[in-house]
């Protein structure tokens, strides 16, 4: 018997006993949970996890918001008494196309938005306790949007907002959503689980569309406009050394609009993987003048301003700082002893350094 | 375009996921943590679609990713999303350990064999074998080139040889003379 039959005999999982597995419909369930997931160009391949919510520290961090609503979202009857806010046109323009919907329960506010185009978005909403999820997607797709959550689940008819929405209990679960049917440019899906179909639909109930000034007085105060974006990533690289060649107007896409972790870890992440790339090159040309200023630069991550005000939410602040002491500390020895620094840099979204994760 | 991107996510996804499957449940001890790295690697391509080719390139495209999960998965770091808990459930309960029946004490061997085998090693050895790959595509998935998988997969072949020694029911000492 030859060796490769002998390896191809102690395979654990040959593939047609993976093809012949009783999944029960979880790849399934899998996908549905990924495509509901905000998407983007985030930057990291092995996310950093963050800590809290990211309203809790967006009103935290933000006195002047803070003495209004303490720690809890920003409600709605904080911001009927609020004074009016002038928004831009771009920021107008995506919350005229959509639906602007808030919950009218008291405690009840914007929790994180993920997404936000006039065609596609993802925010939730808060009691500090409980969520609901609400997604807004392409009208094209509602169709096969509502099949695929029918596919093995049980539902009812269900109005709301005026609408005849589609309720749809996952699996004898508490996990309820309701689709309601597309308009011109998109169609709106309510999910939540709260323990019990009385929960869910107290705050299903209380779901009312408000108008373009008050929805967008209700976003999280971290949320970053899609207007906005490049002040704030110029905001945020003014502290940055740039390396030669750097281009800091390429840094931040319009695709995407987050909160200023989003954006801190987007902009963070191009200059420190930028800076890596150069510490690179000088230890493979060795170019020393190229490596010690590419270690300088990233030791002065550590006091990059956006990165402290990240370490609040998330971990992606350790990881960079980890991955600049590695480049100062690993440089003499880095092919061989490098994996878990460039695992790291991954971390960073630094790409194309896969040869050297071997 | 949002919707194009889902539909062909959507596609590409139940094209592969059973490849990528298969992939992780090879190299993990317990089925069910193979369910955590099909959800982050697909996560991963979600997020990043622009970077996920056409066609069957897609597949090692995410076995590239897997390997990169993979390896977070054995550094032994915590699961971080709650995305396929599902998958999860259902691997733990029903993918149990395959039975080698007959062939256990010459699997187990080769089972020991590999193990001791460089991981790189490994790696080649087991992509061309166990998912099929031509050495082109290992090193598509490997980031490295043809002919470099070629010079590690007959290492490996040689090494394992080598390993397999006086265990191996066929080892040459055991071998007719002129038998090879």
């Amino acid at each position: 018997m030859s060796i490769d039959t002998q390896v191809r005999r102690a395979d654990p999982w040959p593939q047609e006993r993976v093809d012949a597995l009783d999944l029960a419909g979880a790849d399934h369930d899998l996908l549905e949970q990924l495509v509901a997931a905000p998407r983007g160009r985030l930057r990291s391949a092995f996310a950093v996890a963050r800590h809290r919510p990211r309203w809790q520290v967006a009103l935290a961090a933000t006195a002047a918001v803070a003495v209004v609503v303490a720690s809890t979202p920003v409600a709605l009857d904080a911001i009927r008494s609020a004074r009016p806010v002038t928004y831009d046109v771009a920021a107008t323009q995506v919350a005229d196309a959509n639906q602007r919907l808030l919950v009218d329960l008291p405690g009840w506010g914007v929790g994180e938005v993920s997404m936000f185009t006039a065609e596609e978005g993802e925010m939730t909403f808060t009691d500090g306790t409980d969520e609901i999820q609400v997604n807004w997607r392409p009208a094209v797709e509602y169709d096969d949007h509502l099949a695929d959550r029918l596919r093995g689940n049980t539902s009812v008819p269900y109005p709301v907002l005026g609408g005849a929405g589609t309720m749809v209990r996952y699996d004898r679960s508490t996990d309820f959503t309701t689709i309601l049917p597309p308009g011109d440019v998109n169609f709106l899906e309510i999910r939540g689980d709260l323990g019990s179909r009385a929960a869910y639909t107290r705050v299903l109930d209380a779901l009312i569309p408000v108008g373009t000034t008050q929805w967008l007085q209700a976003m999280p105060v971290g949320v970053v406009l899609p207007s906005d974006v490049d002040a704030v990533a110029a905001e945020m690289m003014a502290d940055m050394p740039l390396p030669p060649g750097f281009d800091a107007a390429e840094v931040v896409g319009d695709e995407v609009t987050g909160d200023r972790y989003d954006v801190g870890a987007e902009v963070s992440g191009a200059v420190m993987c930028a800076w890596l790339a150069r510490w690179e090159e000088g230890n493979r040309s060795g170019d020393d003048e190229m490596v010690d200023s590419a270690v300088a630069a990233l030791q002065t991550s550590k006091d990059w301003a956006i990165l402290h005000e990240m370490t609040a939410e998330g971990d992606y602040p350790d990881v960079a700082w980890t991955i600049a002491d590695g480049a100062a500390g690993l440089a003499d020895d880095y092919y061989t002893e490098g994996f878990e620094f460039w695992i790291g840099a991954q971390g960073l979204g630094c790409e194309g350094y896969e040869h050297l994760m071997e | 375009m949002t919707g194009d991107h889902e539909a062909q996510f959507r596609a590409m996804y139940v094209e592969h996921v059973g490849a990528v499957l298969g992939y992780a449940l090879r190299r993990v001890s317990a089925p069910e943590d193979a369910a955590d790295v099909v959800a982050e690697t697909f996560l991963v391509a979600w997020r990043r679609h622009r970077a996920v080719p056409p066609g069957d390139e897609a597949r090692l495209w995410l076995f590239g990713v897997a390997r990169r999960v993979l390896a977070n998965h054995h550094r032994g770091e915590r699961r971080r999303r709650d995305l396929g808990g599902r998958l999860r459930l259902q691997l733990a309960g029903t993918a149990t350990a395959p039975d080698h029946g007959d062939s256990v004490a010459a699997d187990a061997a080769v089972d020991a064999a590999l193990a001791s085998l460089r991981a790189t090693d490994r790696e080649v050895l087991t992509l061309a074998l166990w998912e099929d790959l031509e050495p082109h595509e290992i090193a598509t998935v490997l980031g490295t080139s043809a002919g470099t998988v070629r010079t590690r997969l007959s290492r490996a072949r040689a090494r394992l040889r080598a390993e397999l020694g006086d265990a191996h029911p066929l080892h040459a000492s055991t071998l007719p003379k002129g038998a090879s």
